[in-house]
């Protein structure tokens, strides 16, 4: 038996909340399941930039338009997980300069807003660039928040009656004859197992959408493309910095809250869990940064991650890597595979989720005899409501974090780790990487949700091992100091390596 | 002209100069910065767990002592010897007493004692006002102050609870938090708090607070914040006030228990003779052949100082103390441009792994005397010798042995480099 749903959504990432926020508004009654927590798949694992359009301007104009045009809404209704920083492209001696050419009137053609700005002035601006930077222009990119985009999205849709459970994945399919009725779900934690009933089925799994297509018994061509991206403990730059040439590798730095993202890599994987960088993929970004910024290699890095490009192939012919179109596709199974009550949205950008969420929102509507149309676009996301506050006692110094903004962040959560509210909240996420952090907000969590001393050693571990990860393949320079103190302060102050906590890795 | 330079003011740098200062050496301290007592625990761990894959302290030190010499020859323990361990620790408690901040234990015997998390942790060493046996308390109070967020006393009683009833033991544990209405304005750390109770009225606050939950058989853990010079007073008030024990605990850096012994330690040296040259890194040496005939130090106006002397100790705490520097390509000494072997594989997966972190292992390799040696065993360096972190073989933290290797290592260092100045 179980409950009933218009539409299942399957995939807390942005195109998941923004589908589910948009068909709540419509008045559809809706439930949206995530293995994990909500941005914990690529949408957690970017770059964190809201593209002007000006990156793919040349090659993928229909893709750069879009871009121009959800840059502008989501500067409307998403300024809260969003920083306007403006950013520069930026030619180099050794870069081509008829592409320069070509690339402006590429913007001007899709409406891309660049102007001009002299080398000696972008200097006085951002003076750790190389100086033998020939042309500059400025575009409207910006920095957006991943954890905090998708978050706003499904409280939007919540306070809409929508229902958004994490830690439960989509185990199987309901079906009757050529139409899927519903799906099997399992909690990734207790090992619970349910069902629900619907009337369709969104499948919004990025990266994971094949295996849920494999699931329900159609064949999805997802190409998974491994991205890897590093971590300044600083701004280096005010703005987003992109190189002016055809992308490439390692040629974007975003200013995200106290730090700064650098990558990126393009590189075909078979798995879309695969998120582990390596010291190779440092070491090449490096080498291709020190162009843009030549003191690069001093600088602290903090961490590195990747994430997972959910790149689809309708046929075999078509490019891969960064090839590959980043446009989106709408997929309709019943047209497609004979098989009613599903359809899959793949591909895309982040910076396009919202038109990825109309599109599939449109044909799930006209599926079922909804005629409202689509106001995503007009009406601000809701308020998450963990903002600084005056408090200035700071639990984490680096992102300037109170005790209340923390209460805020855990409430209505049964069960959560410190890497959700991390994602939340920017808890751990700056210079020192939890090293004090950690231990103050598992004490506190502890006390708060009056955890046994095993849930909050378990909290604790958990996220130490969980920042370590991210350390590992940058382990030199201030880093590998910094990772001393840390093991000083968990295995010899707190000897917590001997302490219980069950299992943490 | 000194006869001993000592690179590095941790606690294995201050031992060293200690060690040749009793052989009545003229002995120069330069260092770039403090050492890390000022960020770890004043108590000194020998071995608390070995081998590291065990879960339950360490019992009999000594036979785990024999056994490093031969599972583990690299081990500084086990390069230096039984004999070398006992004196240095017989030296270091008998300094601590003259400089009126005295120790107790023994290097033989593990001690348990609670840490922040409320683990029960091994140490072999304790400053004296903090010697006590937990088994003789029935009752214990936890204590945080909500103007400092480097201490949750809750957690730590929950674990403390669970640690004891594992091993049977039932006690009534109890946390409270109190409020000295100190600062609403920022969070205050272990420190700031230190010198805040160093005013009576503050202590007052404090004792009035807690007056009405403890009994002269209460045991009333709290965070190292009892003074930082005036300590024996701000305890020594406290306890008479309520009569009741008091046990400071470690926490989150800054370490006031590390400071009180690092400051009693450099206070000790000064009145002994021994100079300090603080706050300025040496930046290179001169050699002739394997002689060190020199350091270069790097003063305030750029300018390059060289001293000299006949021996030279190097306790500049490895990569957590910035002797040595990580770079993408390779490891490398920096003063004498040693390069330390580069590891394969830096990290384990797991952080807690049992078998430590090859990070934290790496370092210096040394022979008997404490030289540098290269890959085949050759000394690289004479009359230099290598101390504390700075010594490769062994991971302090999972095996709990920081401040006893660097307390060990450096005396020996000490005593070998004022020898060598004959
Ligand atoms: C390295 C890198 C850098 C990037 N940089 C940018 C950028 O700067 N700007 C930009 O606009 N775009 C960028 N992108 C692209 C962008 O991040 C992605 O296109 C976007 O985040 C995809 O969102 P999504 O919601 O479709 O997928 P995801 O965020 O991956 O969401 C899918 C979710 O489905 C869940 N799921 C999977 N299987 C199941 C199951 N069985 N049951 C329940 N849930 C399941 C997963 O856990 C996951 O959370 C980048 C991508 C990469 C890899
Ligand atoms: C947070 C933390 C907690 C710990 N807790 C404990 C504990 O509870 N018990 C325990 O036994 N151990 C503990 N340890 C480990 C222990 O503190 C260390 O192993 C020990 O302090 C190392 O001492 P050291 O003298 O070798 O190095 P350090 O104390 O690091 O001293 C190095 C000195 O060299 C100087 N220096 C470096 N480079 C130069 C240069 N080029 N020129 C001049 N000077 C230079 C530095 O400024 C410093 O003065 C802890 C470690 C940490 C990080």
């Amino acid at each position: 038996m179980g409950d009933n749903y218009d539409v299942v959504i399957i995939g807390g990432g942005a195109t998941g909340t923004g589908i589910v926020r948009d068909l709540a508004m419509r008045g559809l009654s809706c439930l949206l399941v995530e293995k994990e927590d909500l941005a914990t798949g690529t949408s957690g694992r970017f770059h964190g930039l809201l593209h002007s359009g000006a990156r793919y301007a040349v090659r993928d104009p229909h893709s750069a338009q879009e871009c121009v045009q959800e840059n502008r809404i989501l500067k409307e209704i998403a300024a809260n997980c969003l920083e306007d920083t403006g950013g520069y492209f930026i030619a180099l001696k050794e870069d081509d300069p008829e592409y320069i050419r070509v690339w402006l009137e590429a913007c001007r053609q899709v409406g891309v807003a660049t102007e001009e700005i002299s080398p000696s002035e972008l200097l006085k601006q951002e003076p750790v660039l190389h100086k033998d930077v020939t042309k500059a222009y400025l575009v409207p990119d910006a920095a957006v928040d991943g954890f905090t985009l998708a978050a706003a999205n499904a409280l939007s849709a919540e306070k809409l009656g929508a229902k958004v459970k994490n830690y439960t994945r989509v185990v199987g399919f309901k079906r009757e004859g050529q139409r899927i009725t519903g799906v099997f779900l399992r909690n990734a934690i207790t090992g619970q197992e349910w069902e629900v009933n619907c009337r369709l089925v969104i499948n919004a799994a990025g990266a994971w959408a094949g295996q849920i297509g494999e699931l329900a018994g159609v064949n999805l061509n997802i190409i998974p493309d491994k991205g890897v991206l590093i971590v300044f403990n600083h701004r280096i730059t005010g703005k987003v910095l992109n190189r002016l040439r055809p992308p490439g590798d390692g040629d974007i730095f975003v200013p995200h809250g106290s730090v700064t993202i650098f990558g990126t890599t393009s590189r075909a994987t078979h798995d879309p869990q695969d998120n582990q960088a390596t010291r190779e993929d440092v070491l090449q970004l490096l080498a291709e940064g020190r162009k843009m910024i030549p003191d690069l290699e001093e600088m602290r890095l903090i961490r590195a991650f990747a994430g997972v490009r959910p790149l689809y192939q309708a046929s075999d012919q078509e490019g891969t890597g960064r090839q590959a179109t980043r446009d989106f596709s709408l997929l309709d199974h019943e047209k497609l595979d004979g098989l009613n009550g599903f359809i899959s949205v793949v591909g895309g950008k982040l910076t396009t989720y919202r038109l990825m969420a109309q599109a599939a929102s449109d044909l799930a509507a006209q599926k079922l005899g909804n005629d409202k149309p689509c106001l995503t676009h007009l009406e601000p996301l809701a308020n998450l409501g963990i903002e600084r506050d005056k408090d200035k006692k700071h639990l984490c110094q680096c992102e300037m974090i109170s005790k209340g903004m923390l209460e805020k962040a855990v409430k209505g959560k049964e069960q959560f780790s410190l890497s959700d509210i991390r994602r939340l909240t920017r808890l751990g996420m700056g210079p020192c990487q939890g090293t004090f952090c950690t231990y103050r907000a598992a004490g506190f969590y502890h006390e708060l949700k009056n955890l046994t001393a095993q849930e909050g050693n378990k909290l604790l571990k958990e996220h130490v091992q969980e920042r370590w990860k991210g350390a590992r393949p940058v382990l030199w320079g201030g880093q590998a100091q910094e990772i001393e103190i840390n093991r000083g302060i968990y295995l010899s102050l707190l000897n917590l390596d001997r302490l219980d906590s069950g299992d943490y890795v | 002209m000194y006869d001993v330079i000592v690179m590095g003011a941790g606690l294995a740098g201050l031992m060293a100069a200690a060690a040749a200062a009793e052989l009545n050496k003229k002995v120069l301290v330069v260092a770039k910065g403090r050492g890390n007592l000022y960020s770890a625990s004043g108590y000194i761990d020998f071995l608390g767990y070995y081998p590291t894959d065990c879960r339950q302290p360490l019992e009999n030190v000594v036979e785990a002592l024999e056994d490093m010499v031969n599972d583990n020859p690299q081990h500084p323990y086990a390069l230096l010897g039984k004999e070398k361990v006992d004196q240095a620790f017989d030296f270091f408690l008998k300094i601590m007493n003259r400089a009126g901040y005295s120790y107790s234990g023994s290097w033989k015997k593990n001690r348990i004692y609670p840490t922040a998390a409320g683990a029960l942790a091994p140490t072999s060493l304790v400053p004296q006002r903090s010697c006590l046996d937990l088994a003789s308390y029935q009752e214990i109070l936890v204590v945080g102050f909500r103007e400092m967020l480097d201490f949750y006393p809750f957690y730590a009683a929950d674990n403390l609870r669970e640690q004891f009833y594992q091993q049977g033991e039932k006690k009534l544990i109890r946390a409270a938090w109190l409020d000295l209405g100190l600062s609403k304005e920022r969070e205050l750390n272990s420190y700031d708090l230190a010198v805040a109770l160093e005013d009576e009225a503050v202590r007052f606050r404090l004792a009035e607070q807690l007056r009405v939950k403890v009994s002269e058989n209460t045991l009333v853990i709290l965070p190292a914040v009892l003074g930082i010079r005036k300590w024996a007073r701000v305890q020594g008030d406290l306890e008479r006030m309520l009569a009741c024990t008091f046990l400071e605990i470690p926490t989150l850096p800054p370490s006031v228990t590390g400071m009180r012994l690092a400051e009693s330690l450099m206070e000790y040296l000064e009145q002994r003779g021994v100079e300090f040259q603080l706050g300025y890194p040496v930046t290179g040496a001169l050699q002739e052949g394997k002689k060190c005939t020199g350091i270069k130090i790097e003063t305030a106006s750029g300018r390059v100082q060289v001293k000299r002397a006949q021996s030279y100790v190097l306790a500049t705490g490895g990569i957590l103390g910035g002797g040595l520097k990580v770079k993408p390509g390779g490891i490398t000494e920096e003063i004498f441009q040693i390069k330390i072997e580069m590891l394969q594989e830096m990290s384990n997966q797991d952080f807690f792994a049992p078998q430590g972190q090859p990070l934290s292992r790496t370092g210096i390799r040394v022979n008997g005397l404490l030289q540098p040696v290269g890959a085949q065993g050759e000394p690289l360096l004479t009359n230099v010798f290598a101390a504390g972190k700075n010594l490769t073989g062994y991971d302090p933290f999972v095996e709990k042995s920081g401040n006893g290797v660097a307390l060990v290592s450096g005396c020996a260092a000490g005593w070998l480099a004022g020898k060598g100045a004959l």
